[in-house]
């Protein structure tokens, strides 16, 4: 999935729904929203390396 | 009456360089498909392990592997509960039931993609006769033109 898939995905999930992000070894339980947000980051960063 | 211009004729230096990267390019996909053919494993064991865990039901005592051999005991307080790795490093928590779909669709996702790599072989292959025989061909004729 790319991430606009992942980003629909998450908004998909009914709002109670735990979120996580890698760190390392590490899982972070995040809000669907940071998540997005991050997703979105991202997404910026990889456009402005192409 | 304008001559017809010649194309050049392709040495047999260039067949085996063009041949050699076909049969790279082979190995390169055959190993590719070796990995999704894990991944796929990896996707179906996972499938068993949810609907074995759901079947068992809650409260149920496992070991989790932490490394070297060693387990740590814990506690299953909902099999129902299933995290997800969605990509990008997200993960997301489902239900049993919406993680089997997901899985489910990652499997024909990676099905799809085995068999454009198949197909892709195929014609390596193909290319791989064709410049074989060119090969010959071309050996025999050197070989005439030498006596």
């Amino acid at each position: 999935m790319d991430k606009q898939q992942i980003i629909q995905f998450l908004q998909s999930l009914p709002q109670d729904r735990r979120v996580y992000w890698r760190v390392g070894n590490l899982m972070v339980e995040i809000t669907k929203e940071e998540a997005i947000k991050l997703l979105k980051e991202q997404e910026e960063k990889n456009k402005e390396v192409k | 009456m304008a001559k017809k211009e010649q194309k050049p004729k392709i040495t047999m230096e260039e067949l085996n360089k063009e041949l050699r990267g076909y049969i790279a390019q082979i190995e390169a996909l055959r190993a590719e498909i070796a990995v999704i053919d894990e991944s796929i494993a990896t996707y179906r064991a996972v499938i068993q392990t949810i609907n074995n865990l759901k079947d068992l039901g809650k409260g149920k005592n496992i070991l989790i592997p932490i490394g070297a051999g060693a387990q740590i005991e814990a506690k299953i307080e909902d099999p129902d509960r299933v995290v997800v790795s969605i990509g990008s490093g997200i993960s997301a928590e489902l239900t049993a039931e919406e993680a089997l779909k997901y899985i489910a669709k990652e499997i024909t996702t990676l099905q799809t993609l085995r068999t454009t790599l198949e197909q892709a072989i195929a014609e390596a292959y193909q290319k791989t006769e064709e410049l074989l025989q060119k090969t010959r061909e071309l050996g025999q004729e050197e070989g005439k033109a030498s006596k």
